[in-house]
């Protein structure tokens, strides 16, 4: 069941209708209890509206993360910890390895055999990659892992955790929540105000509004780019590269914003995954606006435990390093390793160089705001092909075939429009302007604002369920 | 959270209201609105012509109505349209149309390609037309899957056009050559592509097509059925869903498939001719056409 999907609206209203009956109608004593499984149920009625059978691996997964921890909590001694840690890891990264990486490593096991000289021939395990289950595998090593380091307890209440690892808005595609700050709140009662669910509704329709008008129209442009990429210029391959930075930061952006939107309404919070990207200066300060829950995860628990910035020339290696898992982390293809590799490098030349801590003012700030913005592009080219052979030919003929790009003016006016709306609201939430329509003490305005909001989506979204890019992550 | 609750109730019944003054205002600009969309579509249904010309882009960019008109001196409309390139678009149009007047013959230009599984999503430019035709309605609930979203919402009916239509109020792209458009010449070279892959025609499609040909036996149509040129070598099994349809229905059946494969200048890109290469590949029709439209 797609966010963008006619199943999921009617989906959303049922279940907050009844959510919101519960928290109204259900005795106080129990209240509580029955709002969270009530939520639990959802969240798996939720994820088995794909494919029911790996509901069970989330289940698993659960199970696995939740014994582990209480294990890890009852050892007195940091040796009998570790193996928890590892049991818990091990287990949550086999189905990572078997349905994300197993045909990836086989493929390229058979071409090195191959020229090697021998021959291999792997079974083939044909399998779909869960949905989502990128996201809850990290979700549930960070549980695990701060429990260790003790910075949370371990739940008791399985159902309590099971509902963490499974909240149906940021299942499928994060944001990757920490368990400090979610499960708290499954703790107790959610706290209801209508500032809160306003705030949320309004969030729901902008990221609708991002994903269905910004990125949607720019994926029918970049679509035709990239699969018919032999029979254009270059030109079309730089507007096309453009275009999918546009795409991709709508869809996953849109994405969040209805995921914390959705959550906001129940009254629970989400951490920020997105904090205008596009204004970054710097490809450092580009990480730290976006996709942030990814970002400071692998920080948390990969860079800092190698060694973090404080380890001298092995800093530069932690950073690479860091962002090649990151890369495959989003897809079992080597255009995602050099994605990665690609965002490592400008990491570690910046570092090297000294940008990543300067603050730059007037024509400066201009020209790295720029080149930040071209790299990144350039970098997401490698993200979108299918092949590394077709990402250096486009890159290739950018510089060696120019030429005036594909050009369709009613699309480019609905991507303008998209655009134009990413933009405002990016520009306002970087200079903290007071502008919220959708809180306003005036019930009229209140309402013209979200009627306006749901009829310009209608009329200018592209409603017909296309998926988000990171649900095959 | 009274003040969330009441806002929500009235933000639904808000919608709704413009939802449906929306949709109206929309169709009412629909009717004064001069794209090649729209223009095509008044055309086929009221035009009147006995001879329709039905298919996709390529049938709007092939087939050069002026000369079908001179030279076999019919009544001749081509309402091929533009990125209707799906199957199921012809029988919703058939039935359209159907609704107004019954040409004498149709021909059908069909794209194998189209018989393969590929998105629906074309049909949703057909959404204003939803409330027109009882049969037209069923059968664009039974094949597009966002049928629901046209229901629920009037606006979204007219979503796929809403900008062109709103600027077509106020200019026009349509080419009035009998519904016949010229294709740009190419920018580059254009290859010839190979793809020998043997595809599975979806049954679905197969079937709509099928509804196609058995309704215009109905309605005593003579439908005579074309492939166009394109610039490909494919396996040479890939035409025979549309061979065994023919045979099946006793249907003439024209191929030209093949007729400018070693002539790459005449084709837009490997799909489309550009006009120079219509002009040829319509001379030849004509000369096919003739002993046909005689009986």
């Amino acid at each position: 069941m797609l966010f963008n999907s006619f199943d999921f609206l009617i989906f959303i209203l049922i279940a907050l209708t009844l959510f919101f009956g519960i928290n109204h109608f259900v005795p106080l004593k129990c209240r509580r209890v029955v709002s969270n499984l009530y939520l639990l149920g959802l969240s798996y009625y939720f994820y088995m509206s794909w494919k029911c059978e790996y509901a069970l691996i989330l289940l698993a997964i659960t199970i696995t993360t939740y014994l582990c921890a209480l294990g890890i909590e009852k050892c007195d001694h940091k040796k009998w910890k570790k193996p928890f840690v590892a049991i818990s890891i091990v287990v949550s990264m086999s189905f990572l390895l078997v349905f994300k990486y197993y045909g990836f490593a086989m493929d390229n096991l058979g071409m090195l055999a191959s020229f090697m000289g021998f021959k291999l021939s792997p079974v083939e395990l044909d399998l779909i990659l869960p949905i989502g289950l990128s996201f809850f595998t990290f979700q549930s090593i960070s549980y695990v892992v701060d429990v260790y380091r003790k910075k949370v307890n371990a739940e008791r209440n399985f159902f309590t955790y099971a509902l963490y690892l499974s909240f149906f808005p940021q299942l499928v595609a994060g944001p990757i929540e920490r368990s400090y700050t979610l499960l708290p709140q499954f703790r107790e009662l959610p706290k209801f105000d209508s500032k809160k669910a306003l705030r949320g509704l309004n969030l729901m329709l902008c990221g609708y509004f991002i994903k269905l008008v910004l990125a949607d129209h720019c994926s029918e442009y970049v679509d035709a780019i990239f699969n018919n990429y032999e029979m254009h210029n270059g030109g079309s391959y730089l507007v096309a590269s453009l275009l999918f930075f546009f795409q991709i930061y709508g869809d996953f952006s849109g994405y969040s914003l209805i995921a914390i939107g959705c959550a906001g309404i129940m009254g629970y919070d989400l951490m920020q995954n997105f904090r205008q990207p596009m204004f970054a200066t710097s490809v450092s300060n580009f990480w730290r606006r976006w996709h942030i829950s990814l970002t400071t995860w692998f920080k948390d628990y990969v860079y800092i435990p190698l060694g973090g910035s404080r380890c001298g020339r092995r800093t530069y290696f932690n950073l690479f390093i860091v962002f090649l898992l990151s890369g495959l982390w989003h897809g079992a293809n080597w255009t995602f390793v050099c994605w990665g590799a690609l965002n490592g490098m400008y990491l570690c030349i910046e570092r090297f160089m000294g940008w990543s801590k300067k603050d730059w003012t007037g024509v400066a700030r201009l020209c790295h705001w720029f080149m930040t913005f071209v790299l990144v592009m350039l970098a997401f080219a490698f993200f979108r092909a299918q092949t590394v052979a077709q990402a250096v030919y486009m890159m290739k003929g950018i510089v060696t075939n120019p030429g005036m790009p594909y050009f369709s003016p009613i699309l480019m006016a609905y991507i303008a429009l998209g655009v134009a709306g990413l933009l405002a609201r990016d520009y306002k939430e970087e200079k903290g302007l007071e502008f919220a329509p959708y809180d306003s003490p005036r019930l009229a305005y209140r309402c013209a604002y979200f009627i306006g909001m749901a009829t310009f989506i209608l009329l200018f979204g592209t409603l017909n369920g296309n998926t988000f890019i990171y649900f095959q992550f | 959270m009274k003040r969330f609750y009441y806002t929500i109730l009235i933000c639904l019944l808000g919608v709704f209201v413009a939802d449906r003054a929306g949709g109206y205002a929309l169709s009412v600009i629909g009717e004064h609105s001069n794209i090649e969309f729209n223009q095509k579509m008044n055309t086929m249904m009221h035009g009147n012509n006995d001879f329709l010309l039905m298919g996709t882009s390529r049938c709007h960019h092939h087939y050069v109505s002026q000369m079908m008109i001179d030279s076999l001196g019919v009544d001749l409309y081509n309402a091929g349209i533009k990125k209707s390139g799906n199957i199921y678009s012809f029988y919703f149009e058939l039935c359209l149309l159907l609704k107004y007047h019954v040409p004498k013959v149709i021909l059908l230009d069909l794209y194998v390609q189209d018989l393969y599984p590929h998105d629906t999503n074309y049909l949703n430019q057909f959404g204003p037309y939803l409330g027109i035709d009882d049969e037209a309605d069923e059968f664009f609930a039974q094949v597009n899957e966002d049928y629901p979203l046209h229901q629920a919402s009037h606006l979204y009916r007219h979503n796929s056009h809403v900008l062109a239509k709103t600027l077509g109020v106020f200019y026009s792209n349509y080419h009035d050559d009998h519904g016949y458009s010229p294709a740009q010449a190419p920018s580059g070279p254009i290859k010839l592509q190979v793809d020998t892959t043997r595809y599975t025609p979806e049954q679905s499609r197969v079937d709509a097509i099928e509804k196609f040909i058995l309704k215009c036996k109905e309605k005593n149509i003579k439908l005579i059925l074309s492939i166009s040129p394109e610039l490909y070598i494919r396996n040479e099994h890939h035409y025979d869903p549309i061979v065994a349809l023919a045979r099946k229905y006793d249907l003439p059946l024209i191929q030209n498939q093949r007729l400018l494969i070693d002539s790459p200048d005449y084709f837009r890109d490997n799909f489309h001719l550009c006009h120079k290469g219509a002009v040829v590949f319509t001379e030849k029709l004509i000369t096919q056409l003739k002993p046909l439209l005689k009986e």
